[in-house]
């Protein structure tokens, strides 16, 4: 068996990884003054509410991809032996059944507010003395919520890819989704200035709901990895070409009769065995050329076990 | 922009009409007597903010009608529509916050309530109190 190597990026990704970083901790701030913002703004309107409560949790892909870049990279130990690149699986775990939670109970809480008829008062201030009514003020929020992060999902987004990274991948497509949020409340703080009590709410439940959808649709996706399934493309969700590869490679070795593999996700990488029926018996020199092949194919090939055997596994 | 601005001269309105109303028939005041804020004397209302409602009125070419009640009962009229403001010297922190709507403070302490949501009422009302600052600032003593 071949030793697990400390996980370790091509140098053009390792670069990738550094934007990412550095994109993240930029997001990181602007979501900070995002909160701050629409939390003095809000008054007593729902749609804000729940908006705010939303870019609250958008707060939590950031912080757990920039905590899970820092332990990831960590060499196996004596006590994690596999290396510690499934805290990305759980992070993003962590993230999903945080916004389902909070989905789940916005729902809830728009809806009380459209069955109790809940008025919201939108009143008046003044800013360097010209009195404004704080609808204005609310949309400019929602616009501030909604225009920079925009842009910050659309640069993440092909850094994701080219990572494999999953939180960071949902965070960009999250963030790029954002604006139909923020369009939403500014349509429902529009109609409560024109008069339709239940602008505001229903608002709020259209919000609600793209959380509470997002957070399951999230959350499955993260069991399944948890549960090794077939590592399956960002983007489109089909069965990744990469390791009916690794098969075909493993098929054109001279001593190879037949051969079957298996892979599961570990957070941007995969592991996996390789089972191998040998036409010969087995040449240790021949099988160690073997795992240097397979170790230099891929970065995403993290760990792989070659087992010779007689008749081939039923997985 | 253009749209914003014109958007912006009759924008935001009531739900329940409240002004509307108001300007159609009279502007219905509760008041629940707290002096020096608000007396009920004979019939007849008086009291700082009772006089700050009479030209509140008198600005907006409004009748003025006061209606004395205790606190718990004119809430009740406020949040089914039937007032139009309640006066009765309250601050910040009143119990009724989630009953009613604030108006900003005219004294940088004392507020008068509203029916929830009725925004243009609210925008005429806060108007008047943030253009007339001898009630806004002064008064500090009051």
């Amino acid at each position: 068996m071949k030793g697990i190597k400390a996980f370790e990026l091509p140098p053009d990704l390792r670069q990738q990884l550094q934007l990412a970083k550095k994109i993240e901790w930029i997001t990181l701030f602007y979501l900070i003054t995002v909160v701050v913002l629409m939390y003095l703004t809000m008054g007593s309107s729902q749609a804000m509410k729940t908006a705010w409560l939303e870019d609250m949790l958008s707060l939590v892909p950031s912080i757990t991809f920039l905590i899970a870049t820092k332990i990831n990279t960590r060499p196996p130990d004596d006590k994690f032996r596999y290396g510690y690149h499934r805290v990305y699986s759980i992070a993003f775990l962590i993230g999903a059944a945080a916004l389902l939670g909070m989905g789940i109970f916005l729902v809830y809480d728009s809806l009380m507010a459209l069955f109790m008829a809940e008025h919201p008062t939108i009143g008046n201030r003044v800013f360097f003395g010209t009195q404004i009514w704080m609808g204005w003020i609310m949309i400019a929020a929602l616009l501030y919520s909604a225009i920079p992060a925009m842009i910050l999902g659309f640069k993440k987004l092909p850094i994701a890819k080219k990572l494999h990274n999953k939180i960071l991948y949902t965070d960009a497509q999250a963030q790029k989704a954002d604006y139909m949020t923020s369009f939403a409340g500014i349509a429902g703080i529009i109609g409560v200035g024109a008069g339709l009590w239940w602008a505001d709410s229903a608002a709020a439940l259209f919000i609600s709901f793209s959380v509470a959808s997002d957070g399951f649709k999230y959350i499955s996706e993260a069991v399944k990895d948890l549960m090794d399934r077939y590592p399956v493309t960002l983007e489109e969700q089909k069965k990744d070409p990469l390791v009916e590869e690794v098969r075909q490679l493993v098929l054109s070795w001279n001593w190879v009769r037949d051969a079957r593999v298996r892979f599961r996700e570990d957070g941007q990488v995969y592991l996996g065995e390789i089972a191998v029926i040998p036409n010969k018996a087995v040449d240790l020199d021949e099988l160690e050329e073997g795992y240097k092949v397979l170790a230099d194919y891929h970065w995403k090939i993290n760990d792989v076990s070659i087992a010779p055997v007689n008749k081939l596994p039923d997985w | 922009m253009a749209i914003f601005v014109i958007a912006g001269c009759s924008f935001p309105r009531d739900p329940e009409k409240s002004y509307d109303r108001a300007g159609a028939a009279s502007l219905l005041v509760g008041v629940a007597v707290n002096p020096p804020h608000t007396t009920f004397e004979d019939g007849k209302a008086g009291g700082r903010e009772v006089e700050l409602l009479r030209e509140f009125a008198a600005a907006n070419d409004l009748k003025i009608t006061f209606r004395e009640g205790s606190e718990s009962v004119l809430i009740e009229k406020l949040k089914n529509y039937e007032l139009h403001i309640l006066a009765g010297g309250f601050d910040k922190k009143t119990i009724w916050e989630k009953d009613a709507g604030t108006t900003v403070t005219y004294d940088k302490q004392h507020l008068f309530l509203i029916p929830r949501g009725e925004n243009k009422l609210l925008q005429k009302l806060e108007t008047f109190i943030l253009q007339n600052p001898a009630y806004h600032e002064g008064n500090q003593g009051l």
